[in-house]
């Protein structure tokens, strides 16, 4: 089950490590190297309206970013308008480790944010590369894991300025 | 006697899984004959119309009354009865026309809750069942999903 109200607080021109750890299993046989992830961030305290300023993924576009439709998967088919994930000048890497997913963030990262609140989403998917249902890259097999608030405020070092 | 508010919260498309932990059972749940019946409703009163149905297996329907039928809501390997607790399996779409998975409690507006309902028999009926777990599921608006990433 999704573990809200993940909040956290960065002081303007903060670098930082994001790091999700997995405590209840979530699907199957629990978070690993066998998931793929994706982390957004939209402007505002709530999930609607504005589109994503920051975003990460693990995987190429190849790989993970493309919307899969597959008609012939019944129990899992994916709406073949959905939108593709697409880079954008705030894209960035995720990587899943044993029971973590791990997102670094710098200051070019945040460099069009103000100062203010932003809902943060992480997303945890199944990839299974061996045979039986292909789950590689279908965002409908997904859950969200993690979601909150990050709170930017403005640094006294960054104003007077000594960072 | 069944545990009640068993409420837990998803997001809006997500696949999940739910395990019933059942603690006062006397022996294992898992003979020939054991049936396991879950549903969600379609809002948070156990009155309103299934939306989702889960069941181990077919299930012996009362005929008088009529009773509640097996609908094709899922596969029967979707819901998973072990010795001392039962597990549930809800993908975002199932094999019928009326779906039957999480897309079928995708709210209009968030949050929004459903009722939800675990039933057990040992004997593969309706009338030697019990209540197992109830309680609402909660859906909130995911931010990939409103993105339309997610359908």
């Amino acid at each position: 089950m999704p573990q809200l109200n993940q909040d956290f607080t960065r002081l303007e021109h903060d670098s930082f490590v994001l790091q999700f750890t997995a405590v209840d299993g979530t699907l199957n046989d629990g978070i690993g190297p066998e998931y793929a992830a994706w982390w957004g961030l939209v402007a505002g305290s709530s999930p609607a309206g504005t589109p994503l300023l920051l975003q990460a993924w693990t995987n190429d576009l190849a790989a993970f970013g493309i919307d899969a439709y597959d008609a012939s998967d019944t129990h899992c088919s994916v709406n073949n308008t959905a939108n593709e994930l697409v880079p954008n000048a705030g894209q960035i890497n995720a990587a899943v480790g044993a029971s973590t997913v791990t997102i670094q963030l710098n200051y070019t990262n945040f460099s069009p944010l103000n100062d203010g609140d932003y809902y943060h989403e992480l997303v945890l998917m199944k990839v299974l590369a061996s045979a039986g249902p292909i789950y590689t890259a279908q965002q409908c097999r997904s859950h969200v894991a993690a979601t909150g608030i990050l709170t930017i405020k403005e640094s006294s070092f960054t104003n007077k300025p000594y960072r | 006697m069944p545990a009640e508010n068993q409420n837990f919260t998803i997001h809006d498309l997500d696949e999940f899984q739910v395990r019933f932990n059942v603690t006062d059972a006397v022996g294992s749940l898992v003979s020939t004959n054991s049936r396991a019946w879950w549903g969600v409703s379609s809002d948070d009163s156990p009155t309103s119309t299934l939306v989702i149905q889960r069941s181990n297996a077919a299930w012996a329907v009362i005929t008088s009354p009529a009773g509640l039928s097996n609908v094709n809501f899922g596969d029967v390997s979707e819901l998973n009865i072990q010795p001392t607790f039962i597990d549930v399996l809800v993908k975002l779409r199932e094999i019928n026309s009326t779906e039957g998975g999480s897309i079928s409690i995708s709210p209009t507006t968030f949050p929004d809750t459903f009722y939800h309902e675990c039933i057990f028999s040992y004997a593969n009926n309706q009338t030697d069942s019990v209540g197992i777990a109830t309680g609402e599921i909660t859906v909130l608006q995911s931010l990939f999903t409103e993105s339309n990433y997610r359908k």
